[in-house]
């Protein structure tokens, strides 16, 4: 307690002072460095649209229609779902197109989530055909799934899928149906995770899926507006988030993406934002856009974090990918 | 804090409840999303959580709070002594389920006639559109409203009723029979 005024308001002062710093430096911020894609061809300039009638609408990196999930290789490489155009295409790092055949085109429908493992098949989910499917990195179909075998056992709108960093096995959320399929690298069912209701390891329609560098599954179980964690033999370990627009709150959670820090990232497609956890799991940061407010995220669904750190969020109704540093 | 944030869901509810008998269409419905339609004892237990997946409360005094333009309103339904803010459109709380993964996508380009009816638009006027009158347009079967701050745009509200699951499954304010509900903007 001050006795004197003045002694009051120096302690007041460096206590400002040092409070100011120690919120700077926890507050991370979000720097937009890049955008990867543009509006589609009907909406863009009159030369545009003669350019494409001319020289055929180009089939790259700039004419997305709705992208959904995305994920990274270990060479930073961008594997992006373009849902309306129903294929997967490869980006290099820098945004670039990868000199490839489109992934999938011709037999995707709606592709939603979209993984790798480390012998560059690439997993997708297709919720219109409700299948898993995987790709060589030829291009060519090795595996397709529509569920367990088991009656009842369909998929029914998959969205995110995950091939388990320690293990090999493949999950994919199985939307529809409020649980998750796991099945091993042969593509053999071994079990369900989780069923309807709002209880601890109940699931209301799960979207994506990531995995910490412990091996932790991370669930983004959007309608119950949380995130729910299972530990590496699928038991329930915890929680967070809950309905609301406060800082930690969901509106529609999809996206999610862990870096090697364990921070945590998840996309809130009714919010049209970003929300930051750190590594304790505690609310850090939103953003919605660029800090010029330029450039606002629309409906964002998938979102994956490079060997840099950067944030690549699929910018779904914006049809493009915006490329974030987050400034820790 | 927490008692008054839960007061004012269970408000919420109340004034949802007793202030709009359509609701009772949402019951039971595919906009029924009370811990996943089977799970029984889950909506028995939370007989007003009904209308939060689309109408997000408030859960903070602080003003910390999230994108604002997001939010929908639903009228003059007031949470916390304050209206909750218009987004530009309702359809983007539509979008944000119908995406493929919650629901059924709908298509991302708002002039692409062959996967959905265009929203996000201006409602014509001229030859061909019946008149809107007061931010409605108004056929023999029925009127269908216009959205926006001028009412003038067509959103994914104008034709679907997100609280009334009507006779079909899609929600229509008016059923399509004999494309009822297309001559009620269109003349033919």
């Amino acid at each position: 307690m001050c006795k004197l005024p003045q002694r009051c308001l120096l302690t007041g002062l460096v206590s400002l002072f040092v409070f100011s710093l120690v919120s700077a430096s926890a507050l991370p911020t979000a720097e937009l460095i890049y955008q990867v894609g543009k509006k589609e061809s009907s909406q863009a300039s009159v030369i545009g649209k003669i350019s494409d009638w001319l020289f055929g609408a180009k089939n790259n990196e700039d004419n997305f229609t709705m992208i959904s999930g995305v994920a990274v290789d270990s060479a930073d490489n961008i594997y992006l779902a373009d849902t309306e155009k129903g294929r997967i295409v490869a980006l290099n790092p820098q945004g670039k197109a990868l000199a490839r055949k489109d992934i999938g085109a011709g037999i995707l429908k709606s592709p939603l989530g979209v993984a790798l493992d480390r012998q560059g098949n690439i997993y997708v989910t297709d919720s219109a055909l409700n299948q898993l499917l995987v790709f060589n990195s030829s291009g060519d179909v090795i595996l397709a799934k529509s569920g367990a075998d088991a009656k009842g056992g369909g998929l029914l709108r998959p969205s995110g899928v995950l091939v388990d960093k320690l293990s090999g096995r493949i999950i994919v959320s199985d939307t529809g149906n409020h649980r998750l399929q796991v099945y091993d690298q042969a593509g053999k069912f071994l079990s369900f995770i989780g069923q309807a209701g709002t209880r601890e390891g109940d699931l209301n329609f799960p979207t994506f899926l990531a995995q910490d560098k412990n091996g932790n599954l991370y669930i983004v179980d959007t309608i119950n507006c949380r995130v729910q964690v299972f530990d590496p033999n699928f038991k329930f370990i915890g929680k967070f988030g809950n309905s609301g627009d406060a800082m930690g709150s969901f509106g529609r959670p999809k996206g999610i993406a862990i870096d090697s820090d364990n921070r945590i990232y998840i996309t809130d497609s009714f919010f049209n934002g970003v929300v930051v956890f750190d590594e304790a799991k505690k609310p850090v940061l939103f953003f919605s856009g660029s800090a010029d407010n330029k450039t606002s995220l629309s409906a964002p669904m998938g979102v994956a974090v490079n060997s840099r750190g950067e944030l690549i969020v699929a910018d779904s109704r914006n049809n493009r990918l915006d490329v974030f540093r987050i400034n820790w | 804090m927490k008692l008054n944030n839960y007061a004012g869901f269970v408000a919420v509810g109340l004034v949802f409840l007793l202030s709009e008998a359509a609701l009772a269409g949402i019951a039971g419905s595919s906009h029924d999303f009370r811990g996943a339609v089977s799970d029984v004892r889950t909506r028995l237990n939370n007989p007003t959580e009904i209308c939060k997946v689309c109408h997000i409360p408030h859960s903070t005094a602080s003003g910390s709070y999230l994108n604002p333009a997001s939010r929908i309103s639903a009228g003059a339904v007031t949470l916390h002594g304050g209206s909750m803010a218009t987004p530009a459109n309702s359809s983007a709380v539509c979008l944000s389920c119908h995406d493929g993964s919650v629901a059924s996508r709908v298509g991302a380009s708002s002039t692409d006639y062959s996967t959905t009816h265009p929203f996000l638009v201006t409602y014509p006027s001229g030859a061909g559109f019946r008149p809107a009158v007061g931010g409605n347009v108004t056929g023999a079967s029925g009127s269908l409203p216009l959205e926006g701050a001028a009412r003038n745009r067509v959103e994914c509200g104008t034709c679907h009723n997100p609280h009334e699951r009507g006779a079909g499954s899609k929600f229509l304010r008016i059923e399509n029979t004999n494309s009822n509900l297309c001559l009620t903007c269109h003349q033919k």
